[in-house]
């Protein structure tokens, strides 16, 4: 019983200082700084402290949430559907453009860690970083990440594509939806996605097809790749 | 009444989607399919709704909340940092060294690569 009420206790906090922060964050013109799974995250961070409860268990009270995320995924194969005639006009450089990316991308991730000492795990969990976190998890686990840094890699990366992508895009003079939808589900995977949806229907729709292509693709080539180096 | 039917619709595309995660799900475990469940689900879906022609009212009824507030659903992995003080202490810089450059140039490398196509085909905003 008691474990029900916290249970309740914890899903009803998160989801009203999520509805705060959503409130505030769109008040503020949708300014990056505000995004709210930061300013969610760290007010739930500060509650757990003050009241004195770990990690574990807060994880263990919002499992539903992230069944929830598995639901959200599956459930980006009806805008997908929405964009298909679009899709069939340009798969060629859509495809061409995601693999050069995750290419680059994970690539530069390796050197750029490996070039500044990180230590074996540090290194296999940066490389997960831009797919999504469920997939991002099941790799580490096949190269030989940490889960939780996993996890946090994956948001922050998530965060900073979110935060980032549509700034650069707008210096960038970028306008056509599907490259920006492109663009931010292939570098920030879910996260970027759910920017994409505020950007357009099409944009997030976009974002949701290139998180899948780049998590099947880099489920595929990253475990075969670090094989050869650890 | 509208209302209960709504929430029908909801509770059964919810139905519906989690079928679908749940099969992705088994599929990946059983058979070592290289790509998570909830890609598989929604690969499965996408077939589906490719063979129906139309998207039934449940799954479209049931997808918008799920799509709109993503970035709830993302917070428990997130509030996971509190818990990596030590690691990030001693490695954090580079790893944020490692994440900023390599996202920031596959920004670039991706657009550049998209729009700089070979055949140019107009894409409506």
């Amino acid at each position: 019983m008691a474990y029900n009420v916290t249970l309740v206790f914890w899903l009803v906090s998160t989801c009203a200082i999520y509805a705060i922060m959503l409130h505030l964050y769109r008040r503020a013109n949708s300014t990056p700084f505000l995004h709210p799974v930061v300013t969610g995250s760290a007010a739930i961070i500060g509650l757990l402290v003050w009241l004195d409860v770990g990690y574990e268990s807060f994880q263990s009270y919002t499992t539903v949430l992230s069944e929830g995320l598995e639901l959200a995924t599956v459930a980006i194969a009806v805008p997908l559907y929405r964009e298909r005639k679009r899709l069939a006009a340009v798969w060629r450089p859509f495809l061409l453009a995601l693999s050069a990316a995750t290419i680059i991308n994970l690539s530069l991730a390796f050197l750029v860690g490996w070039g500044l000492k990180l230590n074996d795990v540090s290194l296999m969990s940066v490389m997960t970083k831009s797919v999504t976190t469920p997939v991002a998890i099941g790799i580490s686990d096949l190269i030989g990440g940490n889960a939780s840094l996993v996890a946090v890699i994956v948001i922050s990366t998530g965060i900073v594509g979110a935060m980032l992508g549509p700034w650069l895009m707008t210096r960038w003079q970028i306008k056509d939806p599907v490259a920006i939808g492109l663009a931010l589900g292939t570098l920030s995977h879910g996260v970027g996605t759910a920017r994409a949806f505020q950007i357009s229907p099409t944009a997030g729709a976009f974002a949701g097809l290139s998180m899948a292509i780049c998590a099947i693709l880099t489920s595929l080539i990253l475990p075969s790749l670090m094989a050869g180096w650890l | 009444m509208k209302h209960i039917v709504q929430v029908c619709l909801i509770a059964l595309g919810l139905i519906t989607l989690w079928l679908a995660k749940t099969f992705g799900n088994y599929m990946v475990a059983q058979y070592a399919v290289p790509i998570p469940g909830p890609v598989l689900g929604m690969l499965i879906i996408l077939t589906l709704l490719l063979m129906l022609g139309d998207i039934p009212r449940p799954l479209s009824e049931a997808s918008a909340p799920l799509l709109q507030h993503m970035n709830l659903l993302f917070i428990p992995a997130a509030v996971g940092l509190m818990g990596l003080g030590s690691i990030l202490s001693e490695h954090g810089v580079g790893i944020i060294a490692a994440m900023l450059v390599s996202t920031l140039v596959g920004f670039w490398v991706c657009v550049q690569m998209y729009l700089k196509r070979p055949t140019k085909i107009e894409t409506k905003g």
